[in-house]
């Protein structure tokens, strides 16, 4: 139990430095990684909020406009 | 046309355990082949993850030079003292800005500093940065480290043995430096012993050695070419070589690396037209190529140089700087490692830097060439003549080398070489070159990784060698093993097992010809 914990959070701790690793902010100060992680967690929050607020409407007006 | 190697490629698709289909395509058939080389394209995926890498890193550095130049943040580089003055500014700041925002940033895995004889195990000062590496303090300790960076490659880097006993006899008895030019009344009789004992060992008429081996080839090669004379280079040839060419005042064209096809069409085509303008025949044609080229790991070809040269009857120069003592089976080099004739290659040049464990160059060939060459260069007649221990380290190594130990360093290097290459490219990763050559590049691609592999293997206790963007492609950052006669099997084990791990941890198995693969497995 205690050790697929660990496992679990070493798991975590390889998918973040693979993260860090990819973009090249392991090479950066930490407060660049703060400002550049801010940046892209607020475009995908502001693209996964439209998605979820504007799909469904504009799938319905799709269908009506094409049926 | 000559007909270069020939590429049957024969592709098996295999699928291992986990259904990834993997590529097995045979380059060369011939798995004894002197010449069975490998160079795998770059995995897409790499390639794009690096431009991305880069990008974010020109963007910080971006906004780092913004705030820099805005005060907000202090320069800690290089600052202009006289700017507010109307003077032409002293710093191109913008050819520094790879420095600034990229190499200082990592700069704690370069230029490490050493504290002990460069041998297979060694020590390294251990140093700490407070401000992100821009400066740095010593802590007092050392680190203990396997080598695989030094030029070792047999083992004569050591601080005890008979060429370092007779090192220190040979200052007791001359001194240390001759304090005059090699023309002038510098020369010694162990000069003149260490120059036919080479000749002897490489099987040329004649030979003459020189203080630095950068030097040897910028200064000799404006001796040998001047105005009117053409030199074709190889495009990955070392900086020595192109000041050498530039220096000398001849034209100079660039052919790809180890194309041999290309080489001959560019011969052609310079025999035929001659000098750009005038189209008057160029005087001589001179081919400069290097044995071991130390930053892809690949051997000239020779024979096909050989041919090309005799056919054309141009000249041909090649530099044994990490070849000369590493390849063929008695350590005399390539002509050596082909079974060809030293008459055919009309300049050997090399250097005593790397397998002699000394310092200094060489040039080896006809008497007459050695005798002009003594007469006409500026490395024989201004720069002081070599100091006694260093040429009698040269003399020992060689009659070490004449011995049986020196046969079995020699076979002991090849041994390393071909069991470490065949472990690494086993595992599945990209390892670049010939699988004789000691000089063993693994690429990482992605900036960041190679940084935390460096860092990594060094807390694991093995040092190495990474480079990147200015000495190699901006895509192919690698890092590079050198790997020494010195090294036990057991030391290349624990290095193979650290690689394996880190290799693990970082993703850098991107071999699409071999199969990934732990070291457990194989």
């Amino acid at each position: 139990m205690l050790s697929s914990v660990r496992r679990f959070f070493k798991f975590i701790h390889w998918l973040y430095l693979q993260y860090l690793l990819n973009t090249a902010l392991y090479m950066l100060e930490p407060w660049e990684r703060v400002l550049f992680t801010t940046l892209l967690f607020a475009i995908i929050s502001t693209a996964v909020y439209s998605a979820l607020v504007f799909l469904p409407v504009h799938v319905r007006s799709m269908i009506q406009t094409y049926s | 046309m000559i007909d270069t190697n020939v590429l049957t490629v024969s592709e098996n698709m295999k699928i291992d355990k986990n259904n990834y289909k993997y590529n097995t395509t045979n380059i060369l058939n011939h798995e004894d082949d002197l010449q069975c080389e490998e160079f795998e394209e770059t995995p897409l995926y790499a390639a794009v993850l690096t431009y991305i890498g880069y990008a974010i890193l020109c963007l910080f550095g971006w906004l780092r030079d913004f705030m820099r130049q805005s005060n907000i943040e202090k320069k800690r580089g290089a600052i202009d003292p006289n700017a507010s003055l109307d003077f032409v500014p002293l710093y191109q700041s913008y050819e520094s800005f790879y420095t600034r925002n990229m190499y200082t940033r990592v700069r704690d895995i370069f230029n490490r500093p050493i504290t002990s004889v460069p041998g297979p195990q060694f020590e390294l000062a251990e140093r700490v940065s407070d401000d992100y590496n821009w400066t740095y303090r010593f802590t007092g300790k050392t680190i203990s480290a396997i080598n695989l960076g030094s030029y070792n490659y047999l083992g004569f880097a050591e601080r005890t043995g008979s060429c370092a006993t007779d090192a220190i006899d040979a200052i007791k008895s001359y001194g240390i430096a001759t304090c005059s030019t090699n023309s002038e009344i510098g020369t010694q009789f162990y000069h003149v012993e260490l120059e036919q004992l080479l000749a002897k060992f490489l099987g040329v008429e004649s030979c003459i050695a020189f203080g630095m081996g950068f030097a040897t080839n910028a200064l000799n090669l404006p001796v040998l070419a001047s105005k009117g004379d053409l030199i074709l280079s190889d495009e990955l040839n070392h900086c020595s070589l192109i000041l050498g060419i530039r220096l000398s005042g001849a034209c100079y064209q660039t052919y790809a690396h180890n194309d041999i096809n290309d080489l001959e069409k560019k011969l052609r085509v310079a025999i035929v037209q001659g000098h750009p303008r005038t189209n008057r025949p160029w005087k001589k044609i001179i081919i400069v190529v290097e044995g071991v080229y130390s930053m892809e790991g690949s051997i000239c070809r020779l024979p096909q140089l050989i041919e090309l040269k005799k056919k054309y009857k141009a000249y041909l120069y090649m530099d044994e700087a990490h070849s000369i003592g590493a390849m063929g089976k008695s350590g005399r080099g390539i002509v050596d490692y082909f079974n060809l004739s030293t008459d055919d290659v009309d300049i050997l040049m090399g250097t005593f830097t790397k397998s002699f464990g000394s310092a200094g160059g060489y040039i080896a060939g006809k008497k007459s060439l050695i005798d002009h060459i003594r007469v006409n260069s500026h490395a024989n007649t201004y720069a002081s003549s070599m100091s006694a221990p260093i040429v009698q380290q040269i003399i020992s190594s060689l009659h070490v080398l004449n011995c049986p130990e020196g046969k079995n360093r020699i076979s002991q290097l090849a041994d390393n070489t071909r069991y470490f290459r065949q472990k690494l490219m086993n595992m599945g990763f990209i390892v670049y070159g010939n699988k004789n050559s000691p000089v063993v590049p693994m690429l990482l691609y992605l900036p960041a990784r190679v940084t935390r592999f460096n860092r990594e293997m060094l807390r694991r206790g093995i040092a190495v060698v990474t480079v990147g963007f200015p000495a190699t492609k901006l895509l192919e950052s690698r890092v590079r093993f050198c790997i020494s006669a010195a090294h036990t099997r057991q030391m290349l084990d624990t290095t193979l097992a650290a690689i394996d791990e880190v290799g693990t941890e970082l993703s850098l198995r991107y071999s699409t010809r071999y199969q990934h693969r732990r070291l457990k497995d194989i």
